[in-house]
Parts: structure tokens; sequence; C-alpha cells
């Protein structure tokens, strides 16, 4: 039906009965895009918590029906004596067959999985902040851009965004996964650069960049970073990139998101090369935790930066991916309770204006209204991940993760 | 005497034209052990752990529907815990939830001594059973906060009947076409382990090892159920795990659905002892049936009278009993009745020490009261180590309940996050996340927990009562309950962190605070009072003073005033009016200090108490070094 109706609309009548009688919905029309989303989307699944874990599931969703497979559950590996983290899994473009996420605690390591071959690695060197965090896969090559964070969290006592996620320090690191080598992305010391996203020529390395100076360097740098929380923005920086020689130009500002008052993070760059999606809230760098958080699309052509105020809600945006054809584009939105994140998709049209956004279908209903967890990091796919979620763990249970080299 | 297998048993049947006196006994034993005696342990599971039981489904959550069965059947033995989180709901009514297990623990009897034929000295074998049964739950203690496995008091009582039914089952078939009992082994394992996990690996091997026993079976149908048996008990879970479930670990694969008793990373694989005897019980029917173990009345009387007494120290070495952990539960669940009249109640009966979580909780009610100026120091202080072998934290054991009313609904909510994660969404967390937003006027999120509590068998009327908040700010601040809860409200927001020390963080908290919101006040000073912190006192004393103009000053801070004004001599308290009663008390004590020199502070401590133990100086001087948890 939906096939046949592309680039048409579909009108819908609701009939509804209650006490045997049957009430009539105000009809309502569905205008059927002209272009296929992709075929899957992935997400982590994990309960709102602060410290805690147990259950965390990798999971990917077919689009055309309603089979969800977990592509990675940490229980797998769950022992009364040991449990680990997983965390941000991201892909080659949308391509399946080239992932990666990291495993934290026990069999700690980062998994990458390339064209069948799953590997896992140990990002961490003496020189840098900590291991790989949060990944961006160059387009073309077998790269990996990292930021290395120094993060903390603490508690609001009154605020019901509750908890704040802060970074310290960060730096940006490549890692090359045939050499196994890692280069640190050479940044001023006062800068916290995070969330590295690529342009999808690869020629420009797209990231969020706050810049902190000490006030007072006697002070602990947590407690100051602390204290301080509020005034820590994050603007949008790129830097080019040659990919045959893997060097890194200077930083160009691209979003000046700070001298409006706001933070950025999390750019993504639309595949036609032309828009930047960002989310940007008062402050901060975690902003899945911030009730103001929004959608911000900048036209690289024009430099010009909105809010996307037509798929944009009350409460917290964030974590978007865009679609292989760039028509499509699923969020996190936290626009139905206010605590949980839901991925919501909308249509995005070449003219980089959005259309009203739903909810990723559920073969339940009302699922989410009894679901205790968020979804974490939606990512398109032109297909499923094949490899199986019990060669995924023994990968992990059986090998070390193996020590990348730091680049001279 | 070859037994016809394809016949019910009926053991009551057997010489039934015999009337004498034994007969007539061995005719009513199997009545005794099958029914009279499970309902005797569920009449005592009941009588003794009433608020065990209740608390023990406030710790348990049931949704009607398919997503809350899907979520327990995505692993091996999830229907198993489905159906025991089902059951549990029902100890809302104790006796009901009791009376539930004695059914189940009576069906088990009379199954495992239908296939296995137990009678004369082997009789007794039933005994184990249902006593194994009770002392898995009646052992717990603190653990019922800790267990990780969801319906963890049904399931092995739904578990074991499962099992033993599938070995009926069995013995019915392989007595009338082997081929039949083979087939039934054969597809058992797969299909049973996917819904009831290990229960329904044991049921194969009891089947493997009664095939052996049973009359009539030949060699060749021996050999063949012992290999197929053997082969789908080792490989089924494995084949599922490795094929069909994507969230169970290797190492868990064949214990599905019996418990860890893991806290903090550590097993205490003492809590294990009553699930080896009841696996166990079956396997030994089993392997001893068709052996006629004595002839003797005498010593088969003496083998039932050993078993029965086996019987009964078990059960009273295992059964969890402990004062404090008692009163826990009581106050816990006036506090949640808002009964506070009856939580220093439960406090003053209870001997011994007390935990500092009962400490906290009887100075909570007497705030809530409006009594604690005047009695939280007459009540006795202590911080007896909750009686458990592993740690336990506040956190999970009543932390919440004194975060909600103490005003931090922030860490409430934290707390009930962290735990539901860890531990499994239950009821109570439920509730408090619900009460929580509605306090902190998050509404929608509160429609949702009490969306999902309004669809529970027994918590509707509790989830209505609370709906009636929803998007009325006003009704809040009007509530009864919510009232006092929004006074102590920070007043402005902080980061922080508890560091999971609840009392530490709440003392602090408050001493620290500087509120002019009258109860708010109160609390900043009775903090104050608690840290004996002389340069936080003063301010928020007069700053009470000021604000309780006509009100008579509570007694304690009468006394800390005294005191501090003795000590220290920074604040000139000859003008104030203090009680006659409080000059005369601080006079007596520091007169009795004299007589008490040499004496260490333990000694002191016990010899002040009969006529000081109730006055802020007791505490100030010889209450020291209490720790939190």
């Amino acid at each position: 039906m939906t096939a046949k109706a592309k680039g048409h609309t579909l009108d819908v009548e609701i009939y509804v009965k209650h006490d045997d009688r049957w009430t009539r919905r105000k009809p309502f029309r569905i205008h059927v895009a002209r272009e296929d989303i992709d075929p899957y989307l992935s997400y982590r699944l994990i309960s709102p918590s602060y410290v805690a874990y147990h259950d965390l599931t990798i999971c990917q969703r077919n689009l055309t029906n309603f089979d969800e497979q977990v592509v990675y559950g940490n229980r797998l590996n769950m022992g009364a004596r040991n449990a680990h983290c997983i965390n941000c899994h991201s892909f080659q473009g949308h391509n399946p067959s080239r992932m990666q996420f990291h495993v934290r605690e026990a069999f700690g390591g980062t998994v990458i999985a390339c064209d069948g071959k799953v590997t896992k690695v140990n990002l961490k060197t003496d020189s840098l902040i900590s291991a790989g965090v949060y990944p961006a896969w160059h387009p073309q090559e077998r790269l990996i851009a990292y930021s290395v964070n120094q993060t903390g969290q603490t508690f609001h006592t009154l605020d019901l965004q509750k908890v704040e996620v802060q970074d310290m320090r960060s730096d940006l690191i490549l890692y090359d996964i045939d050499r196994n080598e890692v280069t640190r992305i050479p940044g001023r010391p006062e800068e916290m650069e995070v969330f590295p996203t690529w342009s999808p020529d690869g020629k420009y390395l797209y990231y969020a960049s706050a810049r902190f100076v000490r006030k007072d360097s006697s002070e602990n740098l947590e407690e100051e970073t602390i204290r301080r929380y509020k005034e820590i923005r994050y603007d949008l920086y790129r830097r080019r990139f040659d990919p045959a020689r893997r060097t890194v130009g200077p930083a160009e500002l691209v979003v000046d998101a700070s001298a409006i008052g706001k933070s950025a993070t999390r750019p993504r760059i639309s595949p036609d090369g032309r828009y930047l999606m960002s989310t940007m809230g008062a402050y901060g760098v975690f902003h899945i935790w911030h009730k103001d958080a929004d959608l911000y699309l900048t036209d690289l052509h024009t430099q010009k930066t909105r809010p996307m105020t037509e798929i944009n809600s009350g409460e917290a945006e964030s974590g978007c991916a865009w679609s292989s054809n760039g028509r499509w584009l699923v969020f996190g939105s936290r626009r139905n309770d206010g605590n949980y994140t839901r991925p919501f998709i909308a249509y995005i049209g070449p003219d980089g204006r959005g259309r009203k956004p739903f909810e990723l279908p559920q073969e339940i209903p009302d699922k989410h209204r009894n679901f205790m967890r968020s979804y974490n990091i939606p990512e398109f796919m032109n297909g499923p991940v094949d490899i199986s979620p019990q060669a995924f763990a023994a990968v992990i249970r059986e090998t070390e993760a193996k020590p990348a080299r730091l680049a001279r | 005497m070859e037994i016809d297998f394809s016949q019910p048993y009926r053991p009551q049947s057997h010489d039934a034209a015999n009337t004498s006196k034994s007969a007539i006994l061995e005719r009513g034993l199997p009545w005794l052990y099958d029914v009279v005696f499970p309902v005797l342990l569920g009449g005592c599971l009941y009588f003794y752990e009433k608020e065990t039981l209740f608390r023990i489904q406030e710790l348990n959550l049931f949704l009607p529907g398919k997503q809350f069965y899907q979520s327990l059947a995505a692993y091996p033995g999830g229907t198993l815990q489905w159906a025991a989180c089902f059951f549990t709901q029902f100890f809302y009514y104790p006796a009901a939830g009791a009376a539930w297990l004695v059914v189940f623990w009576i069906l088990s009897c009379l199954l495992l001594r239908s296939a296995f034929r137990l009678s004369g000295a082997r009789g007794a074998l039933t005994l184990l059973l249902p006593s194994a049964l009770l002392a898995g739950i009646v052992q717990m203690g603190y653990f019922i906060y800790y267990i990780q496995l969801q319906g963890y008091y049904f399931t092995a009582s739904l578990g074991i009947l499962t099992a033993l039914a599938a070995v009926w089952v069995f013995s019915r078939l392989n007595n009338r076409k082997s081929y039949a009992g083979t087939v039934w082994l054969a597809v058992w394992p797969a299909v049973g382990y996917p819904l009831f996990g290990a229960y329904a690996l044991a049921a194969s091997i009891y089947m493997i090892a009664l095939c052996w026993r049973m009359p009539g079976t030949n060699r060749k149908f021996r050999v063949a159920n012992t290999i197929a048996g053997t082969l789908l008990v080792v490989g089924v879970p494995l084949l599922t795990c490795q094929f069909g479930y994507t969230q169970t670990s290797i190492h868990a694969v064949y214990t599905a659905a019996l418990p860890c008793f893991n806290s903090a990373g550590e097993i205490f694989t003492r809590y294990r002892i009553p699930y080896y005897i009841l696996l166990a019980t079956p396997l030994i029917a089993a392997v001893t049936h068709g052996l006629h173990i004595t002839t003797k009345r005498g010593i088969t009387i003496a083998l039932h009278l050993i078993l029965w007494a086996a019987v009964g120290v078990g059960l009273k070495k295992t059964w969890y009993v402990d004062g404090n952990f008692r009163s826990e539960l009581r106050m816990t669940r006036a506090i949640e009745n808002e009964d506070w009249e009856k939580v220093p109640e439960i406090f003053w009966e209870t001997n011994g020490e007390p935990t500092r979580l009962m400490v906290m909780q009887k100075n909570l009610a007497l705030f809530r009261l409006g009594r604690a100026g005047d009695e939280m120091f007459r009540y006795r202080e202590g911080d007896a180590r909750p009686n458990a072998p592993f740690r336990v934290r506040l956190t999970q054991v009543g932390g919440k309940a004194l975060y909600y009313h103490y005003g931090q609904e922030n860490y409430c909510y934290r707390w009930c996050m962290e735990d539901g994660v860890t531990y499994g969404w239950k009821t109570e967390y439920l509730k408090y996340m619900a009460k929580t937003s509605i306090v902190n006027g998050d509404h929608r999120v509160a429609r949702k927990y009490l969306g999902m509590l309004a669809r529970t068998l027994f918590h509707k009327e509790w989830a209505e009562k609370y709906s009636r908040y929803l998007d009325h700010p006003e009704a809040v601040r009007e509530s009864r309950e919510f009232a006092p809860i929004l006074s102590l409200m920070p007043e402005k927001d902080e980061l922080a962190s508890d560091q999971s020390v609840i009392e530490t963080y709440l003392l602090r908290s408050f001493a620290h605070g500087n509120s002019d919101n009258v109860l708010h006040q109160e609390q900043n000073l009775i903090a104050a009072l608690q840290m004996k912190d002389i340069g936080l006192f003063w301010p928020r004393f007069f700053k009470y003073a000021a604000l309780h103009p006509n009100g008579h000053m509570p007694r304690h801070y009468q006394e800390a005033a005294y005191l501090y004004g003795h000590l220290e001599q920074q604040v000139d308290i000859s003008r104030m009016p203090f009680d006659a009663e409080v000059k005369e008390s601080y006079r007596r004590f520091m007169a009795f200090t004299q007589q008490c020199a040499g004496m260490t502070e333990a000694q002191m401590a016990e010899a002040f108490r009969p006529e000081f133990g109730q006055t802020f100086y007791y505490f100030y001087f010889l209450v020291n070094g209490q720790q939190t948890y």
C-alpha cells in the first residue's frame, strides 16, 4: 500500500468503539515520501540510570516490519563476578559490515568488526586521557576518529534534569585499523574536543570543542569544572583532512554556538554535504539530560543556523543520524515523558525543512508507555549486522584486547 | 512386589482391608506428609512472616500482557519466572500467597509420591520437599532486597512442581509403552528448558534415573533413554543459547531460573543449601525406587523420626529470625501508611541495639509528629550492623523512603532507578518514582509509573489515589502527605553526590541549610544537633526561637543550648528561660561525671544510660563513632 502511494497521500479515518458505541475521529492524511528509508535501524537499549547497569543491548530493528534482534548484549558475558558496559556503537557510513563498539570493565576493549573479521583492541596508551570514546568512522578509509575523555557526573538536588555529565578534559585521536596505530590530533590544552564526525567526502573532520580556561589552578580540576558547569559551552569546528597523507589541518570555526548562548554538540553532516545537524542546549556536553536541548540545522552553503522548530519539542532532543539518501533523520527525543529517550523519525526535504516526526512504530502500540529503557544512539543501516551476538561474545570473552601503538 | 505403573498410585488403598492400628497409621501417613505437613508449614510461614511476605510482594512486579512476558521470556526459564511473579503478587494478602504455596507444595508431594512410588521408609522423603521450599523462602532476611531472580519466592515451588509433573507423565508413559517414554524424554528438554530452565533439565535427569529403576523397562530402552536424555540435557541449553537466546551467558545456561545469591560480586553459597536438598530429593527417590530399605517396622519408624528431626533442626537453623529486621519491616510499612505514631512504638518494642535505619525511621516519624525536639534522644541510639553475611546498604533497604520524606526527591528517584536496573523493577520502586515525580511536578513521567501500577492486580487503588494529583499542583501543595515534603525540599539546586551514604548526606544537607520555612528550619536545627556542630547550632537555634516566638522551646534544643553555653561560653545563656528540669538534669549529669572518673567511655555509657540516656547530654558525650551504611 505504501509502495503504491509513494509521492501521494493516504487518507486515514479512524473509528473507535467504546461501550458499544462507535466514534469517528477527525480524518487525517499521511503523505508518503518518494524516497525510501534505510531498511535497518540500530540503537542501544539502556535504562536511564546514572551509575548502575545490568542489561544492555545493542539492537537492530528491521524498519520494514517489527523484527528486533540483538547485535550484542552484555549479559552474554555476564557472571556473578564480572560485568561490563557496552557503548558507542558506530558504523562506517551505513554499512553494517563495518562497525565498532566499546566494552568497558570486564573483558574491556574496543570491538571492531570489519568485513566479517572481529577484533578487540585497547586504544588506551600512556599519554592519552582514556581509551577511545565517541567514535566516527572515516567514510572511505579504515580509519576511526575518536574523542578521548575524562568524564564525571554529579547529581542535581532539585533540577528535574537530575544528572550532569561533564568532561573535565578531552582530546581527539585517529585510529588506523590496519596499522593498529593511534595518532593524536594536536589541540590546545584549554580546548575540550569531542564528538568527531566526518564530512561525506572524508576531507573534513568536524567536532565540538569548548574552551575552558582554569580560573584557579590551585582548585581541583573536577571541582572547578563542576562549579562552573553552566559556563562550559561547545562550538563546532572542522579540520581539513588529507586521507592520503593522514594529515590534519588547523581548526576552523563552523558554528559559533557560544556566541548565541548555546552549547553545540554531536554534529552530523547530511550525505550530500550541505547540512550540519547538531544538538544545542544552554550549556554542557551531554544534552540527552538537558530538557532545553534541541536540534539545530546549519546550512553549510549559507553558514546560517536555525533551530529545527518543526521537529523539536519542549523536552530533550539529541543524537541524530541521517539516512543514506539524506531524506530521513532519526533522533532521540524525550518528548513523551521527559525521562525516556525514544527514536523519532522525520522526513527532511531538500530545502532542509523537516516534516512532522513520528515515533518508531511498535508491534505493541503502547510498548513505550511501559518500557523502562531508553534508545541510545540511533543509526540507520543499509542492512543487518550479520555477525551473531554469540560470535561477538566469544571474541570479547576469549581474546585479550590488542594494545594499539601510539604514532610518534 | 511389582507395582503397576499404568495405574494411579494410591498408597492409602494398600491393604485397605487391614484395620489394625499400624495399618491405619500407614495409610494415614501419606496424608500427614503430603497434605497436613505442607499446610502446617504454610501456616508457620504465614504466622511468623506476614510482614516479610507483604514486603516481598512490594519487591515484586507483575504486569499483564505480552510485553512483560516477553521481557522475561528472553531468557531460558523466563516463563517460570513470569508465573512466579504472578503468584508473588498474592502476598499482598500474606495468607493468600501462603495458601498458593501450600497448594503447590501439596501437589509436589503427591506427584513425588506417585511418580516415584514412595512408601515405607522412602515415604518420608516427601517431608524434604516442602521443607526445602520453605527454607528457601524463610532463610532470606536482607536478601529480599538483593535477590535478582524475578519471582524468587515461587520459582522453586513452581519449578519443582513442573519437573515432578514431567516425571510423573514419563512414569506413566514409560510403563505403558517404553518408546512413548523415550519420546517424552526426548521432547521434554526441548520444550521444557525454554519455559522452566534448570528445573526442566532436573526433570530429565530424574527420568533417566527412574527408567533404570522402573520394572518392565527393557535394557535397550534404558540405554537409549540414558544416551538421548544425557545428550539433550547437555545439548539443549548449549544449542538454544548458541542459536536462540541472545542475552544468556554460556556460564549460566545450566542454572537458568535458579537463584545465584550474589551480592556485590560475591556468591553466598550457604543460601543454596535448600536448593541442593530440593533438587536431590527426587533424585534420591528415583535411585531408591524399588529398593526395600527395610521390612522392619521399628527401623522404618526410626528412619521417619530421624528425618523429622533433621527437618526440624534444619528449618530452625535456616529460618532467619532477627528482631531488628522485623522491626524495620514493620516500621517501613507504618511509614508507607503514614501511621507515624506507630513507628516509635515499634522502635520502643524492639529489644537490643537498633540499626541506623531504625533510628532514622524513628527520628523521621517523631519529626513528622512534631515531637523530635522533645523526644528524639529519649530512645536508644545505636548502629547495630544489619544481620546479614553481605554488605547491606540503606540505599537498598529503607533509604528511598527516607529520601522521599526528607524532600530529596531526585535522590529517591535516582536510587529507585539504579536498583530497578540492578535488581529488576519492583512495585515499591515504581511507587516511589511516581510519588517523587508528583512532588517534583514531573507529572508526565509520574503518569507512566501510575499507569503501570494501575495494571497490577493489587495496586490499582493506590495508583488511582495518586493519579488524582496529576496536573493538580494545588492539590499536591495542600496534601497532608506532600506538603511537609515540599517544605523540606532543597531551596536551590546544587550539584552533589551522596556517595551512597544516605544518613551522612541528609545530615550535611540539612545542617548546612538555612531555611526560613518553619518545618525545614527545624530540620536544619535537628541536623546540626545530630552532627554536634556547635557553630552550626547557634544560628539555627536562634532562628528557631524567632520562628516560634510564642512556642515552648523543645527540651532537646534547650539541653543543647544549655550544654553548649556552658561548654564554650561564647553565647550568653544567662537570660535564656531554660526549664528547671533541663538545668537540674545538666547539674546531675555533671555531678555524676565526677563519680565516674577513671571509667572507659563504654563503661560510662552503660553507667549513665539509666538516668541520662534520654538526654542530649548523653548523646553529645557518650554516643560516638556511629557507623552508618
